[in-house]
């Protein structure tokens, strides 16, 4: 048990190192623009946790994001790079609107089930047509998957300014679905909806998958060697082809968390990066659900706190772009592994000579 | 007949940033390194273009600032995927994060909002073309010579291919990478600052859009050699001015989202359709572990 405290400790050390560096590697910038980054971050964090309303903000984000995470997560240890959670996003997004515009006369609560899933599964196909281009023509996922984020976008923008568009209205923007159909707000003055406890169960879910079964382990074979996979008979195709589904598949429920849960309407535009975001969460989380479930949370605030800079100082929310990619830098680094590799190497030395 | 010279016309203006961009990225390609963060360069080549040319209102020193700053910024790409041996997929979509967040900011601090409109301009040499549109097709055939006829070309080349063998024959393949990282830096830094600087003369936040992307696309569909590459991108700026024309129809022809997804669609269509048989180069993205 003491050693399980310590080990956890030890995993979760690495991480906060690489935000302490990137916020103190954002901070330059933010001095180059003469900006107090002390008042910047200050804002940020005020903006998050200063009352209940507004932690409700950060972790309506946390629940997208932990979504996001996981469609990058269970690609990459297929051994797959997807850019692609932003495409299924809005992919994800739309089916979702469709069900709750147009099938109304559904008891509500059918109705909001069916939203997730038309949600899940358009996202899932999205997914799934990556998968397609990479096993039949061998297509590089990394750049399909981008160029499929920009279609996917300017479809879902399509639908809010064309067919979708409320009538009457001026805003390229679509009806509102009624209030039952809404995900459930259980906390009060706040936004927080029940799409969190499906974001948690999906993490569930993603961790038993992965280590619980025969599928996970045929995953994750193919994701460190596919030559090894192929010699121990395990259908690589066919595992790319579900991996990706899956992958599609959260990236098309963290959508409907943004519309059935937040938005209620399609608007233009609707993920702002939400994606993107959430390849940096997979990775400082490790691909390990506890991770992500911790790194989903901070790119919330994170995320929230860039609201609030946008809004009361005079830096850009693109400085939250800065410090996530920082994070990534510095996870990528991997500064505290290399410098117990190099101690390890020096003793190698030591006991050779 | 005055429309097609006209089509023919944008088609070229539009390939010519994309043209440098892919130049650039065929570079670090050969030598076994994804230029993922193309995209991130290109925006920070068209921002360091604008603002040098804002403050010194000379337009080639902008361009000479942009291929320098960008250039360096590949000699870290480069030493993060050879001295680290990083994830460069990762990597590069880190540093495309990293460029986008950092000249938005920057341009907001140094110019508000709105940025303004340079006052300089590129020699027009006749025909609309503009001078570094010259210097794109001179490009081509000096980077054949270069990756083809040259020693450095030569090494650059096989270190994508086969660098333990480069390194059994005492050369160091951090060094060739280094080498290769610069030159294709310095490439995708000229075509941002051509992109900005060149006809829209002014910084548009997160103007390139994907640009960075396809060029990387046009050097897969382009077999890896230059002049395939600059047909790859001629496709493409096809695809785009196809697009503008359609734009201008208005949305009764065809709702301009469709039209902006052009170039998108095209890039898929050409690499799943086209590239039958990969030719990447054998180390691409494996970085090399020295014993």
């Amino acid at each position: 048990m003491q050693k399980k405290i310590t080990d956890f400790f030890k995993q979760g050390i690495e991480p906060l190192l690489s935000i302490l560096f990137a916020f103190l590697a954002s901070s330059i910038l933010i001095l180059i623009i003469k900006q107090d980054p002390l008042k910047v971050y200050g804002v940020m964090i005020s903006g998050d946790f200063s009352n209940l309303a507004n932690f409700g903000e950060v972790l309506i984000k946390t629940t997208t994001l932990i979504l996001t995470g996981l469609s990058f997560g269970i690609a990459y240890k297929c051994g797959l790079c997807t850019i692609g959670a932003e495409g299924q996003l809005y992919i994800g997004g739309c089916c979702s609107i469709f069900v709750g515009l147009y099938l109304q006369n559904l008891p509500p609560v059918l109705n909001i089930i069916l939203a997730l899933i038309a949600g899940a599964v358009g996202g899932g196909l999205w997914g799934l047509l990556v998968g397609w281009l990479k096993v039949q023509f061998h297509s590089n996922e990394v750049i399909t998957t981008i160029m499929l984020n920009y279609i996917a976008m300017l479809f879902s923008n399509y639908l809010a300014a064309g067919p979708m568009k409320e009538a009457g209205s001026n805003s390229p923007q679509s009806a509102q679905i009624p209030q039952s159909e809404w995900l459930y707000v259980f906390v009060k003055s706040t936004r927080l909806h029940i799409g969190i406890f499906l974001a948690l169960i999906a993490l569930f879910l993603y961790w038993y998958l992965l280590n619980k079964t025969k599928t996970g382990f045929e995953i994750r074979v193919v994701g460190q060697n596919q030559d090894a996979a192929k010699y121990a008979g395990i259908n690589v195709k066919k595992n790319i082809l579900l991996t990706m589904f899956i992958s599609g598949a959260c990236g098309g429920l963290a959508g409907c968390m943004e519309i059935v849960g937040i938005q209620h309407r399609l608007i233009q535009n609707f993920s702002s990066g939400y994606g993107m975001t959430g390849i940096a969460v997979s990775l400082l989380g490790n691909n390990s659900p506890v991770g992500i479930l911790f790194s989903g949370f901070l790119f919330g605030a994170l995320k929230n706190g860039g609201n609030n800079i946008k809004l009361f100082t005079a830096v850009p929310a693109a400085i939250i772009d800065v410090i996530q990619a920082s994070v990534i830098f510095f996870v990528l680094l991997n500064i505290v592994g290399k410098m117990k590799e190099d101690r390890r190497k020096k003793h190698h030395y030591v006991e050779r000579v | 007949m005055s429309s097609v010279f006209n089509l023919i016309g944008s088609t070229l203006r539009l390939s010519m940033p994309i043209l440098f961009v892919a130049l650039g990225a065929l570079v670090m390609q050969l030598a076994g390194i994804v230029c993922m963060g193309s995209e991130g360069m290109m925006i920070t080549g068209a921002f360091t273009a604008v603002a040098v040319s804002l403050s010194t209102n000379n337009i080639w020193l902008g361009f000479l600032a942009a291929i320098l700053v960008t250039g360096l910024i590949g000699i870290f790409f480069g030493f993060l995927s050879v001295k680290y041996r990083v994830n460069q997929v990762v990597l590069g979509v880190a540093l495309n994060l990293l460029c986008a967040g950092v000249t938005t900011t920057l341009n907001r601090g140094l110019f508000g909002s709105t940025a303004p409109m340079l006052t300089v301009s590129f020699p027009d040499v006749g025909l609309g073309l503009l001078a570094p549109d010259i210097i794109g097709f001179v490009s081509i055939p000096v980077m054949w010579v270069f990756l083809y006829k040259t020693l450095l070309g030569l090494r650059i080349r096989s270190v994508g291919e086969n660098p333990l063998a480069v390194q059994t024959s005492g050369l160091s393949v951090a060094k060739i990478s280094y080498i290769a990282c610069f030159i294709s830096g310095a490439f995708v830094g000229m075509g941002g600052a051509f992109f900005s600087t060149g006809r829209s003369r002014a910084f548009i936040e997160g103007m390139t859009g994907g640009r960075g992307y396809i060029a990387l696309a046009a050097v897969a569909f382009g077999k890896y050699n230059p002049v395939g590459t600059f047909l790859a991108v001629l496709l493409f700026g096809f695809g785009e001015a196809v697009q503008y024309r359609l734009q201008a129809g208005g949305d009764n022809v065809i709702p301009h989202q469709f039209a902006l997804m052009l170039p998108y669609v095209l890039t898929v269509v050409a690499l799943s359709v086209f590239v039958r048989k990969s030719k990447d180069p054998a180390a691409l993205g494996k970085p090399f572990k020295s014993e």
